[in-house]
């Protein structure tokens, strides 16, 4: 039976600059556990950490035992480390205000009559507004630079390999905008007696939205920098699944950590005697570690056992990083 | 009330849905639901909108992106290929600026617009909810099983066909606003009616479909939704907050089938300790779930001895489901 290469400790300790760690993979193989251990795990190196969940569904707050909704909270009991369910209703809510502004500010720039509220409304309730903000607000928590690793619970990882297509689909949008303003406004201020430049909030906006969004998007393809692992079980469908998850992200040129392999059916538990039911698991696990070996040669990162009771509570959480950073 | 006598007692719920958080068994389910009711003579499509879904490897046949693929006798399966539809999407979209514009060929600055527009979530939304609409507007099976996304997304998914129809009501009426406008400076100018808007045809025809197949999705008399649950606590928790959610997107919940349940009988046998202590702790929360959904559990699934993939594994579980 083949062995780990690099263990997960040791890939931290290559790439001491890594600063946002993703998890994905299928639903159900303790992705929310797997970012908690490991944020754990840093604020007990003396690292300040942050522990953030994207997800519409949030389950940090269970897994924790501690409400963490709607703002960054330390969580008890771990000094350096905060835990933040991102409000996604405050973030639209934010969002919209924030457009009205910007919209009402133009309508009077352009000496327009109308109310803003028809455009705020047909700007905000299309159907993307809500994935857009989230990726807005996990760019905002990114930046931020309060914390020296942010771990996420990534949210569906379909999602992960959106979001810098869509730092792209920004910075061109935004480029043409401003090209078109420009033009607006050099000729304004040609027809202007004044000659004087008028301030124009709405550009200054746009410019720096734009940067926020190449940033966010240099930060996420830089392998010093970031890192998304990918967690799965020896089982068919969650090997399926993240296999072809490395596949478009290597596609689109987001750094892959490694592969973790969860619930792991402790062998020495298991003889002769054992039920048919338990030989049977142990079988099949065994089949699947071949062929996890094979298809991520290299990148098995940790091993973890399926522990006796289920992961929730620091403590849990603390025993589970002692097996992911063996 | 067994899974299996709620289908008997509700012939006319058609349009069926394995909904919960993720890696709980809904593909499983979906699929072995799938196969019991083609066994009972029905025509079956079950079909999946996710990327992360497996219907494939559970099939053990490469269906992804194929439209529907025989699986057996009265069994369909379908695998939505989001990408390619965003393919076909983008050649629409570059055939009625043609048509629209009267364009040669489309601009290269519109070309980049449409090339990054591919990365855009709303456009694999769409992608997704129009190949949806196209399943269960356009073909005649006698029951369409949805493998869902998880509990977030099925949400989402529901709360969409609401967002789009407002959007588009929206979009329609400043267009149609527009023409009168265009009108009424086309009368006074004397100039003969203006052209039939092509973009408000279009807007109308979406609006046409989407509600279409929201109304299949909210329709009680026709649709049932099951939630996949199993003993832990996280579940649980988790589950109520979904269930009540759901109950405001008016989705009629048919029953709640617990999975992953370890055989009780085990213990009298010589077994590792994580077992035994799975064991009871799953009795705790097999209690709960009693007190909490009580008659509406339909099922208890225990854990099989290996994951469900090949139809005959499937049929293993389809006859612990349903009876043999």
């Amino acid at each position: 039976m083949k062995e780990i290469e690099t263990s997960m400790q040791a890939y931290l300790k290559e790439h001491a600059d890594l600063r946002y760690l993703f998890f994905g993979g299928k639903g159900g193989v303790g992705k929310t556990a797997m970012a908690g251990a490991t944020a754990i795990w840093l604020a007990q190196q003396g690292k300040r950490i942050m522990l953030a969940s994207t997800n519409p569904v949030h389950s940090l707050s269970g897994l924790l035992g501690q409400n963490v909704f709607g703002q960054p909270t330390a969580v008890n009991g771990v000094p350096y480390l905060w835990a933040y369910e991102i409000d996604t209703k405050e973030t639209i809510e934010r969002s919209k205000q924030e457009i009205r502004e910007k919209i009402q500010w133009f309508l009077k720039f352009a000496d327009i009559s109308t109310k803003a509220e028809d455009f705020v409304e047909s700007a905000t309730m299309n159907p993307a507004f809500e994935e857009s903000a989230m990726f807005e607000n996990m760019v905002d928590l990114m930046l931020s630079g309060e914390y020296d690793v942010y771990v996420f619970d990534t949210a569906p990882t379909a999602n992960a390999r959106r979001l810098l297509g869509m730092s792209q689909v920004y910075s061109l949008w935004v480029n043409k905008m401003l090209k078109s303003r420009d033009e607006a406004r050099s000729l304004r201020e040609l027809l202007s007696f004044t000659k004087k430049k008028e301030a124009d909030p709405l550009m200054d906006y746009l410019v720096a939205f734009r940067d926020r969004m190449g940033k966010a998007r240099e930060m996420l393809t830089d392998p010093a920098r970031t890192s998304f692992f990918f967690v799965t079980l020896p089982e068919a469908l969650p090997i399926a699944v993240i296999t072809r998850f490395i596949g478009w992200f290597h596609d689109f040129g987001i750094p892959v950590g490694g592969v973790v392999v969860n619930m792991l059916i402790d062998q020495q538990q298991v003889n002769e005697k054992s039920p048919d039911f338990v030989k049977n698991r142990v079988a099949m696990q065994d089949r699947y570690m071949v062929e996890i070996w094979e298809k991520f040669d290299g990148m098995v990162r940790a091993k973890l056992p399926l522990f006796e009771t289920e992961v929730r509570g620091v403590e849990m959480l603390e025993r589970m990083g002692k097996a992911l950073f063996a | 009330m067994s899974l299996k006598q709620i289908f008997e007692e509700h012939p006319e719920r058609r349009y069926i849905m394995f909904g919960g958080k993720g890696g709980l068994g809904k593909t499983t389910f979906s699929a072995a639901t799938a196969y019991w009711l083609a066994s009972q003579g029905k025509k079956v499509l079950v079909f999946s909108v996710d990327p992360q879904a497996s219907l494939s490897d559970i099939f053990q046949k490469d269906i992804f992106g194929k439209g529907p693929v025989k699986i057996m006798d009265n069994l369909w399966a379908q695998e939505i290929d989001a990408d390619k539809h965003i393919k076909t999407y983008q050649n629409e979209i570059r055939q009625k600026i043609l048509d629209m514009y009267g364009f040669e060929a489309v601009p290269d600055e519109i070309e980049q617009y449409i090339q990054a527009a591919s990365a855009e979530p709303a456009m694999e939304e769409s992608a997704i909810f129009d190949a949806v609409v196209d399943i269960v507007v356009g073909s005649d099976y006698d029951y369409y099983i949805y493998d869902l996304v998880p509990l977030g997304h099925a949400l989402y998914y529901l709360s969409m066909a609401k967002v789009y129809d407002e959007w588009i009501n929206k979009i329609t009426k400043l267009r149609e606003e527009m023409r009168e406008y265009e009108e009424m400076v086309s009368r006074m100018k004397r100039q003969k009616e203006t052209e039939e808007d092509q973009i408000l045809t279009e807007l109308q025809y979406i609006r046409t479909r989407i509600n279409a197949s929201s109304g299949i999705l909210t329709d009680k008399e026709k649709t049932g939704f099951f939630f996949v649950i199993i003993p832990e606590e996280m579940i649980l928790i988790d589950t109520s907050k979904a269930a009540e959610l759901f109950a405001k997107f008016n989705v009629p919940i048919m029953g709640y089938v617990v999975n992953r349940v370890v055989p009780r009988e085990l213990l009298q046998e010589n077994i590792p300790s994580y077992l035994k202590n799975r064991i009871e702790m799953q009795d705790k929360y097999l209690e709960q779930i009693k007190t909490m959904f009580g008659q509406q559990v339909a099922a208890h699934v225990p854990e099989l001895e290996r994951d469900v993939t090949g139809l005959d594994m499937i049929q293993q579980l389809a006859e612990i489901m349903y009876g043999k």
